[in-house]
């Protein structure tokens, strides 16, 4: 019954529904002192019938937020500004390291490991997801720890 | 432990055919190691230009710096959003692996090279490489040696604007350097490249610890 109840409560709080669109786990990379940029991540997962995408991506704890992705090719790191972002119609898209991300520019405040940051993730259907990310230490390793789901 | 055990048992295997491999080439006048999966080694170990940077207590780092231990050098800049904090994080699990080996980590050390002088102070890169391991060096430079430098070894940067003046991002080279205690590149650690869908890109610590073990222990340093 409890473990019910708490069942219940991660999913809640996992889980900011706009319709179709559910955010996953969405957490923030915590950054060294005095960083101007930060990472934002988590995964998306469209279980309506139609393709969404997302338009944009706010937060009042960052003076901007734009949505990138991180290509490693021909031996170069490069940041690709994307105009949106596209969750197929019953997929997944995935946020994290080295792939697609959001950063949050010029953070109003120092971010520390647990803290709370708020943001509104809006899609092409006029929706907009209430998402809190907690920001957390990076995880170890590269890109090959990445598990396809 | 076991598994550790097993693991010597294996570097000393791999040692001793490395020691082969290594006999074989210098017969042939060559210094290096057979092919090492996941480095890119130089066909002869190349000295680095001559540099004079600043490290991040404001001290003068040149090629003497880099002599006496093996050095990993990764080129990016502190407000880098991703790539940089995930390469820094790597290197300090590389770090920790190398910690636990049986020659340790104190004859290495790594050096985060700013591609980004305008920005990036001494001050603003001890804050930075310290909060991925207080051992970390974070070098600097003016613009003009920082370009000669990297220019000299195949590390290329671009910058792109932003939205305003000091919003620029860098484009800049993946690849991890390894300089030599005698102060020549040595190998090329290169990222693994980004796939359309669900693969991203990167190092892989475990992939730089095992390779840098095969060619340390080939050079019985």
């Amino acid at each position: 019954m409890s473990r019910l109840v708490f069942a219940a409560l991660i999913l809640f709080s996992l889980s900011a529904t706009a319709d179709d669109v559910l955010v996953i786990d969405p957490w923030v990379a915590e950054a060294p002192p005095g960083a101007r940029v930060v990472g934002g991540f988590m995964t998306l997962e469209n279980r309506g019938d139609g393709d969404r995408s997302v338009t944009s991506v706010s937060s009042p704890a960052a003076r901007e937020m734009q949505m990138h992705r991180t290509v490693f090719s021909e031996g170069m790191a490069r940041m690709v500004p994307q105009e949106s972002l596209s969750i197929p119609a019953h997929g997944r898209l995935v946020l994290e390291p080295g792939g697609y991300h959001l950063m949050l520019i010029g953070p109003t405040k120092p971010l520390a490991i647990g803290d709370q940051v708020p943001m509104q993730i809006s899609l092409d259907d006029g929706t907009t997801l209430e998402v809190s990310a907690e920001v957390r230490p990076r995880p170890m390793g590269g890109g090959h720890e990445h598990h396809h789901h | 432990m076991k598994s550790n055990a097993l693991l010597y048992v294996g570097a000393a295997v791999v040692a001793l055919l490395l020691g082969l491999g290594a006999a074989r080439l210098l017969n042939n006048g060559g210094t290096q190691p057979a092919h090492i999966p996941g480095a890119n080694l130089y066909p002869q170990a190349i000295p680095m230009p001559p540099f004079t940077l600043v490290d991040e207590e404001g001290k003068s780092f040149t090629n003497e710096s880099l002599k006496g231990k093996w050095s990993f050098l990764f080129f990016g800049y502190t407000y880098c959003p991703d790539v940089c904090p995930m390469t820094l994080t790597v290197f300090r699990e590389v770090a920790k692996q190398l910690a636990a080996t049986p020659q340790g980590v104190d004859n290495t050390q790594f050096v985060f090279v700013s591609v980004d002088p305008n920005r990036d102070t001494p001050e603003r890169l001890k804050e930075y490489v310290r909060y991925f391991n207080p051992d970390f060096k974070g070098v600097t430079g003016d613009e003009k040696t920082i370009g000669q430098l990297t220019s000299a070894i195949g590390i290329v940067y671009m910058k792109t604007p932003g939205k305003t003046d000091d919003d620029y991002l860098v484009d800049h080279s993946s690849a991890v350097l390894l300089v030599d205690p005698q102060g020549r590149r040595y190998a090329i650690f290169t990222a693994k490249p980004s796939q359309e869908a669900g693969s991203v890109g990167g190092h892989d610590p475990k992939v730089i610890t095992n390779a840098f073990e095969i060619i340390r222990q080939s050079q019985g340093a």
